[in-house]
């Protein structure tokens, strides 16, 4: 039954050859948002995706307490059949307010939110036009629906324009899914000019603000906000297992009728809510998005810091600041055995390793919290460039004129 | 006077077999070989997403959209001419 995956055993073993295995890490406990222990030793973590570091808020946790004591440990049921409570619906109110949109529905996962949205907005005889960087919850929304699928080149509105031209004299709708911030290198959906098209071509637009929300936009609206073009975004979709340090997901609109999808959305029926407590730590996250934008100040600090230490070190980062920061290794191999000297060193990273990474390149990547101190950025760019000098990466000489 | 239809479908065959010899990304070896049965997977030796990446350069240099839907279907490059030219007006 398992003989098709035995092309796997052999790259995974080759992975795990060099010591630690990348895909398999298991924390003894995670103790804050920058620091586990791990194999018995303190690790500081630099590729959680806890961008606010709310995980540890003691507001989001009393809150979530109180709800895990007054409401129990689960709903055992479906949001259509037992599994509604006043907090789930108060939620969905509460983002749609932050969001400036008509009504919002929660999923148990954000990876559910895009799997239960894209097959019920574009059906049979209608049209997704994917990113093709996007992310798998987005593909495999995709392949979920009925629609016909094509994928444009990454952040090219060009090739969107020129696609959607092709698809003009078709009947059926046109819907655009970009992200706010891509995953993997950090990069930003140019959202004007994707607009532009949109608005010319009569296209719909969903933007995935997974890596965004909380994180960019004066209210940390995402990147529509900072875009400044939130009316042209027909659909939001978002994550609560990030910047707001829980789990779920949710899509936003002000479209007429978009309640009916509650109706229509398997992955919204068939599945359990989530419990009270998530619910509860992810309202107060969410409140503190808007109540302390001095978070967002404390993570483009870190941000900014670790993205220019590195590159003026001579590391290969992606093509913009943002909190996530990745170093692109040409060699998946040396990529594995710097992922285990940084772990030896005491700083947890995320390996990515093609074919999951843009252009078949291997990255080391890492992701900012706005809990991380001035010290531990330093601390990681410190090892970072450490290791890429003991592996080649980065030619001594011109990092000791960096630092100079 | 319009080249025949076959005498296009030929040209187009010559067309992308060139484009795909041309690619960089493809084996030596495979490349030599090229025909219309060519099995894209196995022959150019792809996996899933380097097809995906193959596709979309196809797209781009012959100005056309080929659906992920449509993918399954293609097999050989004859296959793949067959998804790019422009639909033949019924008989």
């Amino acid at each position: 039954m398992l003989l098709k995956y035995q092309h796997l055993r052999d790259a995974y073993e080759h992975v795990r050859a060099d010591g630690g295995d990348p895909f398999n890490v298991t924390f003894d406990s995670v103790v804050s948002p920058t620091e586990a222990r791990l194999g018995g030793r303190k690790v500081m973590l630099l590729g959680t995706n806890n961008y606010l570091g709310l995980t540890f808020d003691p507001s989001c946790k009393a809150q979530a307490a109180a709800a895990l004591q007054a409401e129990g440990t689960g709903t055992t049921g479906s949001r259509v059949a037992n599994g509604t409570y006043s907090g789930h619906v108060e939620l969905e109110r509460q983002l749609a307010r932050f969001l400036g949109r008509r009504e919002a529905m929660v999923f148990t996962t954000g990876y559910q939110a895009n799997v239960g949205i894209l097959p019920v907005l574009a059906g049979r005889g209608d049209h997704l036009l994917l990113d093709a960087d996007s992310h798998a919850s987005i593909y495999d929304g995709a392949r979920f629906s009925e629609a016909s699928v094509t994928r444009f080149r990454h952040n090219d509105p060009n090739d969107l324009k020129r696609r959607l031209k092709h698809l003009a004299e078709l009947p059926g709708q046109k819907l655009v899914v970009v992200e706010g911030v891509y995953s993997m290198l950090g990069d930003t959906a140019p959202l004007a000019e994707i607009v532009a098209i949109k608005r010319e071509m009569g296209a719909y637009l969903l933007v995935d603000e997974a890596h965004s929300l909380g994180v960019l936009g004066k209210n940390g609206r995402g990147l529509a906000e900072q875009a400044g073009i939130e009316a042209d975004v027909d659909f939001v979709i978002g994550t609560f297992s990030k910047s707001l340090g829980g789990i779920g997901g949710f899509c936003a609109s002000d479209m007429a009728d978009f309640e009916l999808l509650r109706l229509v959305s398997r992955p919204y029926m068939f599945t359990a809510s989530l419990p009270p407590a998530t619910i509860a730590g992810v309202s107060r996250a969410l409140e503190l998005v808007a109540a302390k934008p001095e978070l967002r100040a404390d993570l483009w600090r870190n941000a900014s810091s670790l993205y220019h230490g590195l590159a003026a070190a001579g590391l290969p980062v992606g093509p913009t600041v943002s909190p996530i920061v990745s170093v692109q290794v040409q060699d998946p191999q040396i990529a594995v055995l710097m992922w285990n000297r940084l772990l030896e060193l005491g700083l947890y990273v995320n390996l990515a390793l093609p074919p999951a990474t843009p252009s078949g390149r291997a990255l080391l990547r890492t992701s900012v919290s706005a809990a991380h101190s001035i010290g531990e950025i330093d601390f990681a760019l410190d090892t970072i460039i450490a290791t890429g000098v003991e592996f080649g990466l980065v030619n001594e000489a011109r990092h000791l004129t960096a630092a100079q | 006077m319009e080249p025949s239809l076959d005498v296009q479908h030929e040209d187009l065959m010559a067309r992308v077999i060139a484009f795909i010899r041309s690619m960089g990304t493809i084996p030596a070896d495979a490349a030599d070989r090229l025909s219309p049965d060519t099995n894209i997977i196995r022959d150019l030796r792809l996996d899933s997403v380097a097809v995906m990446e193959f596709i979309m350069e196809l797209e781009i240099e012959f100005d056309t959209i080929i659906p992920l839907n449509d993918i399954a279907g293609i097999a050989t490059i004859r296959d793949l001419v067959k998804v790019i030219e422009p639909k033949r007006a019924p008989v």
